[in-house]
Order: C-alpha cells, then sequence, then structure tokens
C-alpha cells in the first residue's frame, strides 16, 4: 500500500539501499577512470619521451658532423629537421637559411655555411634546453684532423671521376658521343 | 647603335671561385647585387667612335665576405674600382676578361630582356 512507503522504518532502509547501490558503482567506476587516465598520461609522457629523444639525436648527428655537413648521416638529420622540429619555428626557420645556402650554385663561402650551421644548432639548443650550457664558441669549436680531412677528399675525388666515366659511357651509348661544347656553358673559364 | 639598355645575368669566375650577379644597365647607369650581398654601382657610356662602351663600377664588398678572386673582407667592407671598355653587342660574346684590384675575372654578361629608358 501506498502509505507503507511513508513508513519511517521503510523510507530509511530504503534510502540506504540507494546509498549502498550507488557507492557500489562508485567503487568499481572510479578506480577504472583513474585507470585510464593514468595510462593516457603514460602514453603522452612515453610520446614526448620519443620525441625528444628523435630531437636529441638529430641534435647530436649535426653536432658530429658539422665539419663535414654533406656526409650521409648529416644529410638525413638536416632532411628530419622540420618533422622532429615541427612545433619550433625558430629551428625551422635557421634550417631554411642554412637551406637556401647549401642549394646555391657554384657554392656559397665556406663562412657563410659555417654561420648559418651554428645558427642552427644553437636554435636547436634552445628548443631542446641546452641553450644556457652551450656556447657559440662551443659550437663552433670543430675537432676535425687533417688525415680523415684527406681521407674523405680522397673519396670525393674518387667518387667524382667514377662518376665522370659513367656519364661518358652513358654519353656514347649505341656509338654515338654528344660532346659538350664548352662555348655553350653558362661559366665562363677561369682567368690565366 | 643597339640598345644597351637592359636586365642583364652576370657570370663570373675568379681564380678562386665563381659568382652570380643581376645587373641593370639603364640612362648612363649600371647598378646590381649579387646573392651574398657584393653591391656594383657604376655609369657608362658611348665612347666617341661608338665603337665601345667606357664603363666605371664600384664594387662594394660586405666585412666577412669573399670574392671570386679569393680575397676575403676581414675586419671591414672592402670598396674597389674597376674600370674597362666593353665592345659592341658584348652580350654576345663568350666571355669577358676584366682586370680588378683583388686580381682578374672572367665575366659573361647575358641579356635577359630589353628596358625602355627615359630618354626615349
Amino acid at each position: 500500500m501506498m502509505s507503507d512507503w511513508l513508513k519511517p522504518e521503510i523510507a530509511v532502509s530504503s534510502i540506504a539501499a540507494i546509498g549502498t547501490m550507488l557507492a557500489a558503482y562508485f567503487a568499481w567506476s572510479i578506480p577504472r577512470k583513474i585507470a585510464v587516465l593514468a595510462e593516457k598520461m603514460r602514453q603522452e609522457s612515453e610520446t614526448n619521451h620519443d620525441a625528444r629523444r628523435f630531437k636529441l639525436n638529430i641534435f647530436a648527428a649535426i653536432m658530429q658532423e658539422r665539419a663535414n655537413l654533406f656526409s650521409e648521416d648529416c644529410v638525413r638529420a638536416l632532411n628530419s629537421i622540420d618533422v622532429a622540429f615541427n612545433g619550433s619555428v625558430s629551428v625551422r626557420e635557421a634550417w631554411a637559411e642554412l637551406f637556401k645556402v647549401l642549394n646555391y650554385r657554384p657554392g656559397a663561402p665556406d663562412y657563410i655555411i659555417e654561420e648559418r650551421t651554428r645558427r642552427l644548432l644553437q636554435a636547436m639548443a634552445i628548443d631542446l634546453g641546452l641553450g644556457d650550457s652551450l656556447r657559440s664558441d662551443d659550437l663552433g669549436r670543430v675537432y676535425y684532423p687533417e688525415a680523415i680531412a684527406r681521407q674523405r677528399q680522397v673519396s670525393m675525388h674518387q667518387t667524382n671521376a667514377q662518376y665522370e666515366q659513367l656519364m661518358r659511357s652513358l654519353k656514347t651509348e649505341g656509338g654515338v658521343t654528344t660532346e659538350v661544347d664548352g662555348t655553350d656553358s653558362l661559366w665562363p673559364p677561369a682567368p690565366k | 647603335m643597339e640598345k644597351i639598355e637592359g636586365v642583364y645575368a652576370a657570370y663570373m669566375t675568379g681564380t678562386e671561385g665563381q659568382g652570380f650577379a643581376l645587373v641593370l644597365f639603364m640612362d648612363g647607369i649600371i647598378t646590381g647585387a649579387d646573392p651574398l650581398g657584393v653591391l656594383f654601382d657604376g655609369w657608362y657610356k658611348i665612347s666617341k667612335k661608338e665603337s665601345s662602351y667606357s664603363v666605371s663600377v664600384n664594387v662594394k664588398v660586405p666585412k666577412g665576405g669573399t670574392v671570386i678572386q679569393g680575397v676575403t673582407a676581414k675586419d671591414s667592407d672592402i670598396a674597389y674600382d674597376v674600370l674597362l671598355t666593353l665592345p659592341r653587342k658584348f652580350w654576345e660574346l663568350d666571355y669577358i676578361p676584366v682586370t680588378t684590384p683583388l686580381g682578374p675575372i672572367n665575366m659573361k654578361l647575358k641579356k635577359i630582356r630589353d628596358l625602355r629608358s627615359a630618354s626615349t
């Protein structure tokens, strides 16, 4: 009967039962939500850690090869800058400036390439939080022994000679030789 | 005499490198620049016999710059004058030898387009 629900003992029991059910629900759902949040934070932390490690690897590669920017390792690192440092405008601008002089034909002066490389490394160091400990002098100080420089020069000349031989053989394929007329070249010869 | 006024691409080879500049010839004035900051400013006039052009150009190299003759402007800007005679239709020549105070260069001037001068 309707009047039975209004009796104090029945009302109190009903409220207690509802409270128990609510307590059981929260006991199940809150730990679950906490676990989901913890997992999300762990994944974010891991992503940030991986992103920072990627940036550090690129920075280290360019630092190691700054005396020889044309090495494969350095080229790979430079080409990864836009991806790794996609959130850093200063790093990407510094890379764009270095890219311009690296692609300048017939070749920009060394002092310009060195200066822009230093600027790029400075911007990367600041982005990585190393800006306070790394000065411009540190970035400009390069140990590049003569022996290694010669080794690389020999390798480069050998590669150039092989390339020229290959190009000559391609031009003479089929018995037809197409020589490049020197007078058609844009660049005048060197003065004597 | 054919029109000299125009925009030219200058391809230069020195003893220590090569360089490119964009140069304007107009109303007796020559002006131009290269991608790394070297500036060219001067004048030209037709010779009396109308067989050539007398040219004087001041070249300004910014501090820290290295020119194709192999000289570096270490402590301050370097400025020097170049005097030369350009033959008629010089833009059709393979190259023009130029003597500068910093050393010799060979220069090829390729006309990109004509310009109408203010006097015509």
